[in-house]
């Protein structure tokens, strides 16, 4: 039951973190119970070990570890340019390197690449379900950055339990809509 | 939230919608973690043959986990320490050292009001340290 607990827990871990980004697509091929071998392996190095829930959650920690680690990697390193110039006396002096905490061009061009393959996998969603229907409304609504479960219900003048069933349908088929295109997509 | 990644964001939240939570996962009863699992393409009669065997690698790295944090806590504990020497045992220690009270450092002789706290601080000085 533990293992079978612990490989649903990887398959969410895989399904949330991964995407379309080159570390997404890592992700999205990774087996969940691999996973669950591994967290088994990093065991040992525990600090301390108190009760069978406390181990439980520590192979959960080493699951998503794993796979965030995979999520965060550099994929292109951050290069600074570096040149020298001719100074007063003829001494050659190195000139002031660029800001290093600038925002690498390759990592934006993978972000709006990224943004790009959502908003195709929003439309694809939308179009799962009646146009102009209370599924779609609710997709543009969170596209517009509305979270709060009060005011996205006051906005579509519906009762919050209605939200509920409406965002875990939306969810749902975004989610399935997502994998779809990352399988379609992966080479 | 950057505006350009407004697609991301949502479809992100969205996803967060779609999963079952951590506690919903482990509130499941078994049939519904078969279902979970068949769903998401785990061929679960597999998983049923090989958990004992991962169940038996669980416990052994358990086992294993707390045989060693059982070790490094037994190498963390200091020694016990001796209990302290009586005041007879300290004066006996001063005098097989000066041979005789009278020959303990002046500032010592003035043995016939000590108190024990006295003797134990003679005793640290003299003795234990080698003063």
């Amino acid at each position: 039951m533990v293992v079978a607990k612990l490989t649903a827990y990887a398959i969410i871990v895989i399904k949330r973190r991964s995407g379309p980004t080159r570390n997404g697509r890592l992700i999205a091929k990774l087996d969940a119970k691999d996973l669950v071998v591994h967290a088994l392996s990093r065991l040992t190095e525990l600090p301390s070990l108190e009760d069978g829930e406390a181990v439980y959650f520590q192979l959960r920690r080493h699951i998503d570890n794993r796979v965030r680690t995979i999520q965060k990697q550099k994929t292109e390193p951050t290069l600074l340019p570096l040149a020298t110039e001719v100074g007063e006396e003829g001494i050659e002096v190195a000139i002031e390197p660029a800001d290093e905490n600038a925002e690498n061009p390759a990592d934006a061009a993978e972000q709006s690449a990224e943004d790009d393959f959502y908003r195709d996998a929003l439309n694809e969603t939308k179009k799962k379900f009646k146009p102009g229907g209370a599924e779609a409304k609710l997709t543009d609504l969170i596209i517009d950055g509305w979270r709060d479960r009060q005011d996205i219900s006051e906005l579509m003048n519906i009762t919050p339990h209605h939200y509920d069933v409406l965002i875990k349908r939306v969810g749902r088929a975004a989610q399935a809509v997502k994998e779809e295109l990352l399988r379609r997509k992966t080479p | 939230m950057k505006p350009q990644h407004k697609h991301t964001t949502a479809a992100r939240f969205l996803g967060e919608h779609a999963l079952p939570s951590e506690d919903e996962i482990d509130a499941m009863s078994p049939t519904e973690l078969a279902k979970f699992l068949a769903d998401n393409g785990v061929d679960v009669a597999k998983l049923n043959a090989e958990n004992p065997k991962l169940e038996s690698q669980l416990k052994g790295k358990m086992t294993l986990a707390w045989a060693k944090q059982a070790r490094r806590k037994k190498a963390e504990t200091p020694p016990p320490s001796a209990p302290p020497p009586s005041q007879d045992e300290m004066i006996a220690a001063l005098v097989a050292k000066y041979g005789r009270i009278e020959n303990i450092p002046l500032a010592a002789r003035n043995f016939a009001k000590m108190t024990k706290d006295d003797w134990a601080s003679l005793y640290a000085d003299l003795i234990l340290r080698g003063k």
